[in-house]
């Protein structure tokens, strides 16, 4: 799916790489004119128990941009650094390392800010963006959603989890 | 305020109280929970019928305008149009409670 | 180690007077933090809000408009930006962030509203609110009305 937001055409599709071939396809992409990093982040895919990593770039000599994706296992949440091939990976990475727990090697300053917390607080959660990390704020906020005159509604019906929240964090609050 | 707004505009939402049944859909769907109701249910008998029904009584409706971004979850999803885009926006408030609206403030 | 304070002078503080009250003059700052600023630059663009060429000797109202989500690491600076403030000075909660935190009420950077940092005269409801809701709340605080005047 290809959209066009005002002259920039910004391809839905995501190019995805191998783990191991990450650094050097991101780096003959950066000699074929994909030079300018727009975004390096990723995606919490519980469920998988993968990251997706995923970087856009855009071109300077035509008006595009374009998805690079690469899947990183949660049990060994390592990938190469682009810190040389894109200068602004250091920041990204450095942000990306610290919500989500995933060591860049060869970006020493992300994997240093990671063990410092250079982003986060120092009351603030550890690796927040990761899905099973809770908003504490709607946890322990009582849910309007779950008061229910009716007593013929079903308790089942009412147990659905309230929007912004996902079952797991409350499982872990009755556990306790 | 109001000269030059169109009246398509999403200016604010308005509540029919009336044609509320307290199903509590507005209230589950907003995503950040603005939205209380409290209600009871009454046994009623329509003149012929031959047992009661339980009609649900509304007793609040509240928006919380300090948390409402303004998405129209609760406009669409109300199976009875209990709830409308009004253009008009609301006026400031010099105190935060001010900002949670009742019943009377929503009316149309 | 102390948090950080971070001089916070989105355009700077700039007397304006209302287009549609022209003897009513602020001397605003917009904390321009996050998209509710666009709404304030909207009031400018559309004349809504037009800067005062000539200085006047009356003292005018000394307005601090935040207009953004106020996350914790910011709190010491808008503190400090309202410290600043010579009276007479109001400051207006623009928007549902100031107000509550927003739509971003649960998040663990963001605080729930400014007012535990810095005193509001007047919160304008709205995600954003419109530029014709800053000038009535402008003009509230102004005429010192108890609860904003109506549209």
């Amino acid at each position: 799916m290809t959209i066009a937001a005002n002259s920039v055409e910004i391809t839905q599709r995501i190019e995805w790489i191998s783990a191991g071939q990450w650094r050097d396809s991101m780096a003959s992409a950066h000699r074929q004119g994909w030079v300018c990093l727009d975004v390096l982040t990723a995606i919490d895919r519980p469920e998988q128990h993968e990251f997706h990593v995923v970087l856009h770039a855009n071109r300077v000599d035509s008006a595009q941009g374009q998805w690079w994706g690469v899947v990183v296992p949660q049990h060994h949440a390592e990938l190469a650094s682009l810190v040389d091939v894109f200068k602004a990976a250091a920041w990204h990475e450095r942000e990306t390392g610290e919500m989500f727990g995933i060591t860049f090697t060869g970006n020493v300053v992300s994997n240093h800010s990671a063990a410092q917390g250079l982003l986060l607080s120092a009351d603030a959660p550890l690796t927040p963006l990761r899905k099973h990390v809770p908003l504490a704020a709607r946890v322990d906020t009582p849910w309007p959603g779950s008061a229910d005159p009716d007593p013929r509604r079903s308790a089942s019906r009412r147990r659905q989890a309230p929007p912004g929240t996902r079952p797991e964090w409350f499982e872990i609050e009755d556990r306790q | 305020m109001t000269e030059d707004i169109a009246i398509e505009s999403r200016g604010t939402i308005k509540l029919s109280a009336p044609d509320c049944t307290s199903c509590m859909l507005c209230v589950r769907e907003c995503p950040v929970w603005c939205i209380e109701i409290d209600s009871h249910t009454e046994q009623v008998t329509p003149e012929g019928a031959r047992r009661p029904r339980s009609v649900a009584v509304l007793d609040a409706f509240t928006i919380d305008w300090g948390l409402c971004m303004y998405c129209g979850i609760c406009v669409e999803v109300c199976p009875f149009d209990a709830l409308a885009w009004a253009p008009t926006p609301r006026e400031g408030v010099s105190q935060a409670e001010q900002l949670v609206a009742g019943i009377e403030d929503l009316a149309g | 180690m102390p948090a950080p304070v971070y001089p916070l002078v989105s355009g700077g503080a700039r007397e304006y007077r209302l287009a549609s009250h022209p003897e009513i003059r602020v001397v605003a700052t917009d904390l321009g933090l996050a998209c509710c600023a666009v709404e304030f630059a909207a009031a400018l663009t559309r004349g809504l809000l037009l800067p005062v060429a000539d200085a006047d000797p009356v003292p005018a109202l000394h307005l601090l408009v935040v207009s953004g989500t106020l996350t914790h690491a910011l709190r010491p600076s808008i503190e400090a930006a309202w410290e600043r403030l010579p009276e007479p000075r109001a400051a207006m909660a623009f928007g549902a962030c100031t107000a509550s935190g927003g739509p971003y009420w649960d998040s663990y950077s963001v605080a729930q509203g400014i007012d535990e940092t810095i005193p509001v005269q007047v919160y304008v409801p709205g995600c954003p609110p419109r530029p014709e809701a800053l000038i009535a709340a402008i003009l509230s605080i102004a005429e010192g009305a108890a609860d904003g005047i109506r549209p």
